[in-house]
């Protein structure tokens, strides 16, 4: 598979598990003082279920098992079918910390020899013999033999390593289950070292001819293969992983080009879909067997958690430095007009010249004596005097402005540095917070394919707008949530593919997640195109459940049907699978999404298919914007809300229904002003009334030719033309609340501070296209906007 | 001679793989049509082998399986799965299942399998 990095989710599922981890032990001790907590066990159920949840996704099977069982306990635990008795209590917190042990070891080493297998053991042993209603008889007689059994100590490690080779018939089928069948009987003699390929790379394999395992035993030769010697092994034979390693190359078989069986595979650097081969320098590397830690594997990238309030503070405080920058690329530019255009000096040559030619004429006046009126003259050349003098002084001032020019030339490459600066600030400080969403889409092509091969069911995945951002925190809750809704629509939604092909449909099943920014939000979609939700089976099962009477099911809209999916315990599955269906999901999916104030919508067609919505909201961002003007107001137009900007001729505006229209390649788009969604102080706007007051029919369109601006904007469904009176250019924008600096105004998502500190109001487009919509018909059609352009 | 339990809700799989079992050598002591019955006669008869299918009625596979570990922890169980029953295979292979062999399946792979353990049965 290609594109899914496993690496990238490792620090993920590490700071959440860790988090995980830490809870139960909350959770844990409060049940120890009263162990029929309600909320506790239902928290400490939820917890296990999520570890669950991530854990398949990582392919950490053994973390799966044994989270499985624990939720399977605690499941019963909180609906009151057992008691949380000591040895419960007991096993619960020993398989924390051997969960915290196995973690650790996965974050220091990039993977764990914690072996959690005889833990799954001891847990699925507890549950048979406590299980609920079991025969006394049988609990009596399986209690004994199977706690006996997970008390046995691991063989002891004495002797060498030895490697265990088995070659699979060639095209065995899951022949993936066959290597783990042989790992875990081997296991169970045996402690095993190491494995190529390795547990987690198992679930990735399509075919798999040779498997070879480090182990240390106590058993003879003949016994190991014994073991190992599965249906379907063609060949099992023992070899020194010493000489393998000395040797690596020479020990590769079958000219295959696997890496040497020696090397631990780095997990975290390179992409685990396909199996990484080890560059050739790496492999003549000497290796101990037991690698020190961080020796080989890649170190996880240390990560810290900052609380996100700080980030929203660092994020202010840099929109501000921002502001502060370009108002003093304002002033420079100001400075820069002022000092600029003035032919000073050469008028200040030419003058000292003028000045010169004049008083060399008035001496040789004087001294030929040729003029009578001597006095006037020696009047004159004073005069002359004294304008040189007063000149110089001049000259000098000019020489400071001079001076001063050359001061706001390097002013302004400051100015320009600090830009740079100040942008790269204000990125960086976005980017740790601001994520693409593409990865979390990523790792649901393992969920896909992994639900594929075990549902037998065909299912394509298809991805959309992967590149849409998202704050960290949205896309750290989104995962379980997208899981459960992904998973659901696998198990429950897509048919099987001969029911498929029987109902016209493709034989393979697609399930879509997409993403994209509208308005003030972040919308993501999970869909699948599968049966659709079956509304008579949720009446008939919320009537079963006791939800709500037989009469007033009866009566619910099929939507309103639909919204009880949402109903805690509610699960129309037949049976419980690895994570739906248990009836949890849903009202988590449901809480986790309205923690985050986003909201969550699902539609369903039967036979076609179920499509769920989020909404979340982009609590602070940056958006690219359309800056235009309109009534002399600077407004911002978010750019993925823009298809085109068009000038129209007044013939390409006509009426439809009463209601102004443009046509644009054949298509007709409504043209809206912003007189049809806001009212200003109770009316219309001050300037459209002076024109209202004005003459009608005086020509004021771009140009002066009677054309207009209008920009094409569209929310998905919707695409209108907005009547605009000029363009400003493109911004990168800063988006302020104007919620919690003013109140909540529909049709604006918020403001931002333009670089002449003016405040520029960010259109919610959403909001408009629905007011213009709803907008009563023929309503103040605003002849005097549209006065040129009415025909 | 080794004595074989085959638990399978199909007759003709039973049928199936007691024509195999008894082809390899072994004694069919007998069949079960769901896991409570498996359970049941396994307490019995102890048998060398289980044979045991995952999808049944009353009482699946995986239970029973379980069942049988508890009380027998020795107890040699072979699962019939089919190729989309992964999850519960797995579960199986962790709840100390010996081997599996995949439906639909080919005689001699039953036969292999046998003889295999049959070996195995003697040598332990």
């Amino acid at each position: 598979m290609s594109g899914f990095n496993l690496a990238e989710l490792l620090p993920f599922y590490m700071d959440e598990t860790d988090e995980h981890i830490a809870l139960l032990n909350d959770s844990l001790l409060r049940l120890e003082a009263d162990p029929s907590d309600a909320p506790a066990l239902q928290e400490t159920f939820r917890i296990f279920h999520s570890i669950k949840g991530a854990s398949v996704v990582m392919g950490f099977q053994s973390v799966n098992r044994l989270t499985h069982h624990l939720e399977t306990l605690f499941d019963e635990l909180r609906a009151g079918k057992r008691i949380l008795d000591r040895p419960a209590l007991n096993l619960t917190f020993r398989c924390l910390d051997e969960l915290r042990d196995y973690h650790k070891d996965l974050r220091s080493r990039g993977e764990s020899s914690v072996d959690l297998t005889n833990l799954v053991q001891e847990v699925v042993s507890y549950l048979e013999a406590t299980a609920p209603g079991a025969h006394p008889a049988l609990v009596a007689a399986s209690q004994s033999p199977a706690s006996a059994q997970a008390a046995e100590p691991p063989p002891l490690e004495t002797g060498v390593p030895t490697r265990i080779v088995v070659v699979f018939e060639s095209n065995l089928p899951l022949v993936d289950m066959k290597a783990r069948l042989v790992l875990n009987r081997l296991a169970a003699q045996a402690r095993i070292l190491r494995s190529q390929p390795t547990v987690e790379e198992l679930d990735q394999i399509e075919s798999l001819e040779r498997l070879s395992i480090d182990v240390v035993t106590e058993c003879d030769a003949s016994t190991l293969v014994q073991l190992a010697d599965v249906e379907g092994a063609k060949r099992v034979y023992l070899e020194s992983p010493e000489s393998a390693r000395v040797e690596p190359l020479a020990t590769v078989p079958i000219a295959t080009p696997e890496p040497a069986h020696s090397l631990p595979t780095p997990v975290l650097t390179g992409a685990t879909a396909t199996r990484p081969s080890t560059p050739p320098s790496e492999v003549a590397e000497p290796v101990p067997p037991r690698a020190e830690p961080g020796s080989t594997k890649a170190r996880m990238v240390e990560t810290i958690r900052v609380d996100s309030d700080r980030l929203d503070h660092l994020m202010n405080l840099a929109g501000e430095l921002v502001l502060t920058k370009a108002r003093f690329s304002a002033i420079a530019r100001g400075l820069d007009d002022l000092f600029k255009g003035t032919h000073a000096h050469a008028l200040k040559l030419d003058t000292r010249e003028r000045l010169d030619v004049v008083s060399r004429s008035l001496e040789t006046l004087t001294t030929s004596g040729a003029a009578a009126s001597g006095g006037s003259i020696d009047r004159i050349a004073s005069h002359i005097r004294r304008l040189r003098d007063q000149f110089q002084a001049i000259e000098n001032e000019l020489e400071r402005i001079g001076e001063a020019r050359e001061q706001l030339k390097s002013l302004s490459d400051t100015v320009h540095s600090l830009g740079r600066v100040s942008d790269s600030l204000q990125k960086g400080v976005l980017d740790t917070r601001m994520v693409p969403i593409g990865p979390l889409f990523e790792r649901f092509r393992r969920v896909i394919r992994d639900l594929s091969v075990s549902s037998g069911k065909e299912v394509a995945l298809r991805i959309a707008g992967e590149k849409t951002e998202l704050d960290k925190r949205m896309i750290d809750e989104l995962s379980d949530p997208l899981i459960h809704m992904v998973r659901n629509g696998v198990d429950h939604g897509l048919e099987r593919p001969e029911d498929r092909v029987a109902a016209g449909k493709p034989r393979t099943g697609t399930i879509s997640l997409s993403a994209s920014h509208r308005g003030n939000s972040v919308v993501i979609t999970a869909s699948d195109d599968g049966r659709g939700i079956d509304i008579e089976r949720v009446r008939k099962k919320i009537v079963a459940n006791g939800l709500i009477t037989a009469e007033d099911a009866a009566a619910l809209s099929d939507r309103e049907l639909t919204a009880f999916i949402w109903h805690p315990g509610l699960s129309t599955a037949e049976t419980i699978t690895d994570v739906s269906g248990r009836g949890v999901g849903m009202d988590i999916v449901k809480n986790r999404i309205e923690s985050l104030n986003g909201a969550v919508d699902v539609r369903s067609v039967l036979g076609q298919g179920t499509t769920f919505t989020i909404r979340l909201p982009l609590t602070l961002a940056i958006m690219s914007c359309l800056l235009v003007r309109i009534h002399d107001e600077v407004y911002a137009i978010p750019l993925d809300h823009l298809d085109e900007i068009v000038e129209i001729r007044p013939g390409q505006l006509f009426k439809v229904q009463g209601r102004p229209a443009l046509e644009l390649r054949k298509k007709i788009i409504a043209l809206v002003t912003l007189d049809d969604v806001f009212i200003w102080g109770g009316g219309a706007h001050p300037r459209v009334r002076d024109r209202a007051n004005r003459a009608n029919g005086e020509a004021q369109a771009a140009g002066g030719n009677g054309n207009r601006i209008v920009v094409i904007v569209q929310n998905g469904e919707t695409t209108i033309g907005l009547l605009v009176d000029d363009l400003i250019g493109m911004q990168e924008v800063v988006l302020k609340s104007i919620e919690r600096n003013f109140r909540a105004i529909p049709g604006l998502s918020g403001a931002s501070i333009l670089g002449d500190g003016r405040v520029s109001l960010i259109l919610d487009l959403d909001a408009v296209i629905e007011r213009a919509a709803r907008r009563p018909l023929a309503a103040n059609l605003n002849s005097t906007q549209l006065a040129a352009s009415d025909v | 001679m080794k004595r074989i339990l085959i638990v399978d809700d199909a007759l003709f799989m039973r049928k199936m793989i007691g024509g195999v079992a008894a082809e390899a050598g072994w004694s069919v002591v007998g069949e079960a049509e769901d896991g409570a019955q498996a359970v049941a006669l396994y307490e019995t008869l102890r048998p060398d082998l289980v044979t045991l299918d995952l999808v049944m009625p009353v009482m699946g596979g995986l239970d029973a399986l379980r069942k049988i570990r508890a009380l027998d922890p020795q107890a040699q169980i072979v699962v019939v799965s089919a190729l989309d029953q992964k999850e519960a295979l797995l579960e199986s292979i962790e709840g100390g299942a010996i081997d599996f062999v995949v439906k639909p399946f080919q005689r001699e792979r039953v036969l292999s399998l046998l003889g295999k353990l049959g070996g195995k049965a003697a040598g332990a």
